[in-house]
């Protein structure tokens, strides 16, 4: 390890680290350009540079897009990358009540200690963490799908499941239209090439987040984004705040971790997970949604912590854990590096060396997230009407930047009008676009699993991983369930005595 | 409050549990019809498994929300607080904007959003010195939404505009 940091430590890469960080911020806070396209965008710009500063570039901007994302989610409750919905559900309510600084800070936070745990066990757990990994079958990815939108249907609508549930399925639906991997049936085209082509996840989490919010905005007649008094927070009293909660920081660097190794999954279940978690474990459950330390925390830690950990099954299986690692992966192999099982025995060095960059990109990341807090929040002050062009312009070329597709365009209105009809009738929108995230996975899984199983459903008990997400999705349900009648004696109880 | 409630929220909620139980249906009625591929080995792996099981999960729910919201006596209505003309009025002009692309040069189009937005929105009372300030910062916007925004998109991420 001390070989790898003294191999790393220059001035180039001093340079390299700060500019890629920096970049990856901007990708990340611009709604709809994702990590994925920033680092697919930079591995054609790295092919000149030497094999090991390149994926450092491409590990810096990996992190810094990641983090990036928060931005934008707490200030304009538009999630710069899917992996940040969850931070979006707390962090915009406290800007709102005019704590965005403090939201900055302690997402700033959250993401170091995740970001740094993660580096961690990267080098201390990576090859035993992906042959645990490699235990997950084609059951436990369908009911690991299942198990989120339940949950995440549950515990975003607390005083309603029914509809946080109906948003899930609702997502889940949406992800059936276009081309199935299987057969390559276009499902629910009717002949149109763009529905095919299916409804892309960007431009649908653009449109339900970011013109639903403009037109929530028009409608409610507020002047700015914040309306309450902005209160600078210390630094001090962040670093307090995150160790008054370090169970919640520990957890979801735990669950951070052993999600991102799973592959395919990647750093947006991770955080929802993460929040679900933190949620049924919170003494005060009912401040989550609105404005929740342990909720912004939880979110923030365990995206950070799945980014290190979604490379370990690229470095060590050759298997990506997320989206943006997969294509990492490809970096890695033009750079001529070959990841694999047998990386730890051919190219040690290499691996001890991107446990480096994680650390390195990851206080970078947090010193100029530090810095760029207090401009960042002039946003809050900007009147909403000179804001509200700038922001839409930003919802149509981003999810237009990736496929190129004026049909994307369309699908942002769209769902800038689900998303309004949602919000207005209290739904929440991150199950539905968790769903889209989830759909393929789930789809593939299921029929993957009827095959194996051969209508034998008993097969599914036989595997201990499947019996404890059964268990979670049932038990979600349950708690969801009992949970009305209790609200509505409750009202009754009110109704009588007024 | 920003969202519906009391009566509205009943009938919204009614029509909701109405138009799931539709879409379910469909949706179902579509899956039957998808092919099976049967011949190319087991139907387990059939591309209506998935939309069959979905459609059969959103009737479920559907028919849940229409019975409860049927069992529950409606309130008495209730005001959302939403203006809802400001709200439509900015409906209309992003759906126009999107329509009209690739009708119109896009950065024209995004300058023209943001003339009609300013001219919707913005209020043009008052003394002459704000309305100049007023109409400086919008100057400022056009220039960032219509030039600024589509110069980084086009030269920095190299998209071709729509």
């Amino acid at each position: 390890m001390i070989d790898a940091f003294l191999e790393l430590a220059s001035a180039t890469t001093l340079f390299n680290v700060l500019w890629a960080t920096l970049g990856g911020i901007v990708i990340g806070a611009l709604p709809g350009l994702t990590a994925t396209m920033g680092l697919a965008l930079m591995t054609s710009l790295t092919y000149a540079m030497v094999g090991q500063q390149a994926i450092l570039v491409l590990i810096c901007l990996y992190i810094g897009s990641i983090y990036g994302g928060s931005r934008s989610a707490i200030l304009l409750n538009i999630p710069g990358t899917p992996a940040n919905a969850a931070t979006a559900l707390d962090g915009h309510p406290m800007a709102r009540n005019g704590m965005g600084h403090r939201a900055l800070g302690l997402a700033t936070l959250a993401s170091l200690t995740g970001g740094l745990i993660g580096g961690v066990a990267l080098a201390l757990i990576a090859p035993l963490l992906a042959e645990l990994a490699l235990g997950f079958g084609s059951t436990e990815y369908f009911l690991l799908g299942i198990v989120g939108i339940i949950v995440a249907g549950r515990m975003t609508a607390a005083d309603d499941p029914l509809k946080g549930w109906i948003a899930g399925f609702l997502g889940l639906a949406i992800a059936t239209v276009g081309q199935e991997t299987m057969h390559a049936y276009p499902r629910f085209s009717y002949g149109s090439l763009d529905l095919a082509a299916g409804i892309a996840l960007i431009p649908a989490m653009v449109g339900a987040f970011g013109i639903s919010e403009l037109l929530m905005s028009l409608g409610s007649g507020k002047a700015r984004m914040v309306d309450a008094p902005m209160q600078a927070t210390p630094l001090l009293s962040n670093f307090r705040d995150m160790i008054r909660r370090k169970v919640t920081v520990i957890r979801s660097c735990i669950i951070g971790i052993a999600i991102g190794v799973i592959p395919g999954v990647g750093e947006d279940v991770a955080a929802w997970i993460s929040y679900g978690a933190a949620r049924r474990a919170s003494k005060t459950p009912d401040e989550f949604t609105k404005g929740s330390d342990d909720g912004l925390i939880a979110a923030e830690t365990a995206n950070s912590a799945a980014l290190p950990s979604a490379i370990i099954p690229a470095l060590t299986l050759a298997v990506p854990g997320s989206a943006p690692a997969a294509v990492l992966l490809a970096a890695m192999f033009i750079h001529n590096v070959r990841p694999g099982p047998m990386i730890m025995i051919e190219n040690p060095d290499f691996v001890a060396a991107v446990c480096w960059m994680v650390i390195f990109g990851t206080i970078a990341m947090a010193v100029m997230g530090l810095a760029l807090s207090r401009p960042l929040l002039l946003v809050l002050k900007v009147p909403r009407e000179f804001l509200t062009p700038v922001i839409f312009c930003l919802c149509l070329l981003g999810p237009y930047a990736l496929t190129q597709r004026v049909f994307d365009i369309y699908v942002v209105l769209a769902f800038g009008l689900l998303g309004l009809a949602m919000r207005l009738m209290r739904y929440p929108m991150a199950p539905l676009i968790l769903g889209i995230i989830l759909g393929g996975m789930v789809d593939q899984n299921l029929r993957r699993m009827l095959q194996l199983i051969d209508r034998d459903p008993t097969q599914v008990f036989t595997r201990p991983i499947a019996l404890v997400l059964v268990a979670v999705c049932l038990a979600a349900i349950f708690a969801g369930v009992r949970r009305r009648p209790r609200n509505s004696q409750v009202k009754r109880q009110q109704a009588r005595k007024q | 409050m920003s969202e519906l409630n009391g009566r509205r929220l009943h009938a919204a909620d009614l029509a909701t549990g109405s138009i799931l139980i539709v879409l379910g249906a469909g949706m179902l009625a579509a899956s039957l019809a998808m092919p099976t591929y049967a011949d190319r080995g087991t139907v387990l792996t059939a591309p209506a498994i998935f939309p069959g099981f979905i459609a059969v999960v959103l009737l479920l729910l559907g028919a849940l929300l229409a019975l409860r919201t049927v069992r529950r006596p409606a309130p008495a209505s209730s005001a959302d607080g939403l203006a809802w003309r400001p709200m439509l009025t900015g409906l209309g002009l992003m759906t126009v904007t999107i329509a009209l692309i690739g009708h119109i040069d896009f950065r024209l189009l995004l300058a023209g959003f943001c003339v009609a937005f300013a001219a919707l929105f913005v209020s043009w009372r008052g003394p002459r010195e704000e309305i100049v300030r007023r109409a400086a910062a919008f100057a400022l916007v056009i220039l960032v939404v219509a030039v600024l925004v589509p110069m980084t998109f086009q030269h920095v991420f190299l998209i071709r505009l729509p």
